[in-house]
């Protein structure tokens, strides 16, 4: 199920949140067991086979965390880890990357095996690394080993971040899964913040696609239309991800749970290395903690350090998705960032602001582009457009879309800045002097927030593109 | 409990309540006019439809289809669109006249399906032409050509002088060319040949059509006039598909004509089959889809019949929806009119094809592109 569904909010939405809201708040397992219950639907929605994929990851974890809780030795318990690992990387391995590999050693052995076509189960690159986190964790000791089944379902299959995110960790929800309870403060901000993820989502996203989509099926394009085709993707993948990680956090806070921010704007960067320390950032953290900290992180000198980033950036492409054009996005990141490292950064630091913009949004719009064909060759061709390969500057693809898509485009990039939480501030500072200006403001932001609901709902219905692109992940 | 917290939890509970409850009370729809289509009903639950995903795919088309207010959403997101500058909803241009009008860009225009079937219909010029039967081939440019001065700016269209180069090529003398005759002309004479809110031509439209065709043919056409033929009025309360891609209710009628002749003729029509008095399906002019007042739609093969042609001759039209009210005007000439739509005819159509006196392909030219036509016989691929 996706959130920009009318089942989800038409039916599921209402139907959780009644029985959820029902349980009284001391029954917190009961609570739990809703959530859990509700949860295995919102999976299964579409297709029910998998919901055994995952219930078996579920069991997996959750023995080996408390044999390795109980492990005498250091020794058996780092065998219970690995045996760990390579269960849910063997999982994780088979159900993503099989296909992927069949076809590389067909290609470059020219055999022919047939590809298994195994469909991705929805969600399994996250819940996956929730898991794995959690295994780590409590190998390290960071955290207790989980004996309430029920929670540690719950915290693996919470519909809110089941299928595309944040990537929670167990670090995080440990104490709101044992005892957490409903605040109307809370509720309210879950509501902001889900209305805000759902107009990202269905009125940006959605709507800024059909000039990628109508751009990228051209074999001949001007550089303008090109730049604005690639510019557009830009901010669909912008908004449909952090919309959707707005969502999450929004219902994870109506339920009680405090899920860390996902998105901070990454647009405004001045560079590479900050962009990735504001775009999924729950991902990018993930990586830094178990697999650049343990590879030695900058602890074992320059060159072994360079070494972890490559390994880093290889694995962060590959998780996107089994094929080479993510690699390659991977691999594209990760030289930027390693040449950032070395001499860039105290470089940019000279020149004026304006111009480490250009050069981090030039970058960043560049790496969309193959990450969003699927083919390399393709890829190529269109960034050489990009530059010129089809030998026009302007076209009427670039014009049309320019004045038709123009106040969309705006919108969307004073979207992706801090202006609209300033200007919203601003309004509520100007409203804080007004007699009843709890009132007033919010009837203003209900005008505001159902207003948004109305307009989605309306696009919705419709019925333009829908799927949440970060599905195949 | 802050008082602000309290009015957004409850607009908010007040919205999804509105939305769940007013579409569960809202009877459902069965067929909606607009859209031309059953609406999907209550999904079935059954093991089988859950382990398939049907039920959750058809429980998302019932929600959507059955919404509370659904018409009202959908032209109120055309009118959003329009009001920020968006000129093209549902695959359609909104023009600066106001008129609608298809949107067929060059990466949607299915050129190897097109060259096909340009192929195709040359192979069966051959075959006709051993036989000495005189075959001819009318493409109906696409109303973006005719309308082209008011199209939005800078709009995208298919390469159509590319379309028609292609069929010059190919058919060379038996293209019967409507270039001349409908694009270019001026904006008032222009914005007569299409609907304003239909894909189809009008009855002017179609008279052009008409015209040109027995041009094509060496008769004297100098002295038909649009006139001559008393074009009588079906309806003016035609609001066609176009209008209900994007529901927008500013867009006004179009009038429905059809030639006086016409409606006088005596006649018998065989549809798939079934025998009718007349052409004119007037039941369809209170439907929605009023155009199909002419022969109540399309079917694989339809028979005409004149008592008191005007010639002996037989002809045979493979044609798309546009021939429905093209056909008409050439009534009284022949003394069989057979037509076959490509769609739904599955027979040998050039075994047929060897049966009649003249052999016309009409098409709106965008539409050859649409399907797989096989025209010659002995070379389905």
């Amino acid at each position: 199920m996706v959130f920009s569904s009318n089942v989800f909010l038409m039916v599921f939405l209402p139907v959780t949140l009644l029985i959820y809201f029902l349980v009284p708040e001391r029954y917190l397992r009961g609570r739990n067991c809703v959530l859990l219950a509700a949860s295995l639907v919102f999976y299964g929605w579409g297709e029910p086979k998998y919901i055994f994929v995952m219930l078996l990851s579920i069991l997996f974890n959750y023995i080996l965390a408390l044999m390795i809780a109980k492990a005498s030795t250091v020794k058996q318990s780092r065998l219970l880890l690995v045996l760990n690992v390579a269960g849910n990387l063997g999982i994780l391995g088979f159900f993503k990357y099989t296909d992927f590999m069949i076809d590389t050693v067909n290609g470059i052995l020219g055999g022919a095996l047939s590809p298994l076509n195994i469909a991705l189960p929805i969600g399994i690159s996250f819940y996956t690394f929730q898991t794995m986190s959690y295994v780590i964790d409590v190998y390290w000791g960071k955290v207790k080993a989980q004996k309430d089944l029920i929670a540690f379902a719950c915290y693996v299959t919470l519909f809110p971040q089941l299928i595309a995110g944040p990537i929670v960790r167990y670090s995080d929800v440990e104490a709101q899964l044992m005892a957490r309870s409903s605040r109307s403060d809370q509720i309210a901000e879950g509501i902001r913040r889900f209305v805000l993820g759902f107009g990202k989502k269905v009125l940006l996203a959605n709507q800024i696609y059909v000039v990628w989509k109508e751009i990228a099926v051209n074999d001949q394009l001007s550089v303008a239309a090109a730049w604005l085709g690639a510019v557009a993707y830009t901010f669909q993948i912008y908004f449909d991800f952090s919309g959707y990680s707005d969502m999450a956090i929004g219902l994870g806070k109506i339920f009680g749970f405090d899920y860390l921010e996902n998105f901070n704007y990454p647009y405004i960067s001045r560079s590479i290395t900050e962009f990735w320390r504001r775009w999924h950032m729950s991902l990018s953290s993930w990586f830094k903690e178990y697999v650049y900290v343990p590879l030695g992180g900058n602890r074992k000198g320059f060159k072994r350090q360079i070494l972890n980033i490559a390994i880093v950036w290889a694995l962060t492409g590959l998780w996107h998705g089994a094929s080479w054009n993510f690699v390659a996005w991977g691999v594209y990141f990760g030289i930027i960032l390693i040449i950032e490292k070395l001499w860039l950064l105290k470089t940019l630091d000279k020149l004026p602001v304006v111009f480490r913009h250009v050069y981090s949004l030039i970058l960043i719009v560049i790496g969309w582009v193959i990450f969003a064909i699927d083919d390399l060759g393709q890829v190529g061709t269109y960034v050489s457009m990009m530059f010129g390969a089809g030998g026009m500057l302007t076209d009427d693809a670039f014009f049309y879309f320019l004045q038709t898509r123009g106040w969309l485009l705006l919108i969307c990039i004073v979207g992706s800045t801090q202006l609209p939480a300033k200007a919203a501030s601003w309004v509520c500072g100007k409203l804080a002097a007004a007699d009843q200006q709890e009132v007033i403001s919010g009837i203003a932001e209900a005008v505001v927030l159902v207003g948004i609901m109305v307009v989605s709902i309306a696009f919705l219905v419709s019925g333009s593109y829908n799927p949440f692109l970060y599905f195949r992940f | 409990m802050k008082k602000r917290d309290l009015i957004v939890i409850i607009s908010a509970v007040a919205f999804l309540c509105f939305l769940s409850i007013g579409t569960l009370i809202c009877p459902d729809v069965d067929f909606s006019e607009n859209e031309n289509r059953y609406m999907q009903g209550v999904p079935v639950l059954s093991v089988q439809n859950l382990l398939s995903g049907d039920f959750s795919a058809d429980s998302e088309d019932y929600l959507t289809d059955q919404i509370v207010f659904r018409e009202s959403w959908v032209s109120g997101k055309s009118k959003m669109e329009s009001a920020l500058g968006v000129r093209d909803m549902n695959g359609v241009y909104i023009c600066k006249d106001g008129r609608l009008v298809e949107r067929i860009t060059d990466a949607e225009f299915d050129w190897s399906q097109y060259k096909r079937n340009l192929q195709q219909m040359s192979m069966l010029k051959q075959t006709l032409e051993k036989k000495d039967i005189p075959f001819d081939v009318m493409l109906i440019p696409s109303a973006a050509s005719v309308n082209e001065d008011v199209l939005p700016k800078n709009a995208l269209r298919f390469d159509e002088e590319k379309a028609f180069a292609q069929a010059e090529i190919l058919l060379g003398d038996s293209l019967v060319d409507l270039r001349s005759a409908m694009c270019g002309a001026e904006a008032e004479e222009a914005s007569k040949m299409f609907f304003r809110t239909d894909h189809h031509w009008t009855g002017y439209g179609a008279f052009i059509g008409y015209r040109e065709y027995e041009k094509h043919k060496g008769t004297d056409a100098e002295s038909l006039t649009y006139e001559g033929v008393e074009p009588q009025v079906l309806t003016d309360e035609f609001q066609g598909t176009l209008y209900s891609k994007v529901l927008m209710s500013n867009l006004g009628y179009d009038t429905i004509d059809t030639p006086s002749s016409a409606l006088d003729a005596e006649y018998m029509v065989m549809t798939d089959g079934e025998m009718h008095g007349s052409l004119y399906f007037r039941e369809y002019l209170e439907k929605k889809d009023k155009y199909a007042v002419y022969f109540g739609g399309n079917y694989g093969r339809v028979d005409l019949s004149m008592e008191n042609a005007k010639s002996d001759d037989e002809i045979l039209i493979i044609k798309d929806s546009f021939a429905n009210s093209f056909v008409p005007y050439i009534l009284d000439e022949y003394a069989h009119i057979t037509m076959v739509d490509t769609r739904y005819f599955r027979e040998d159509i050039s075994a047929l094809a060897a049966e009649y006196d003249r052999v016309l392909v009409l098409y709106g030219i965008d539409n050859v592109a649409e399907q797989r036509m096989v025209l010659a016989s002995g070379v389905a691929e």
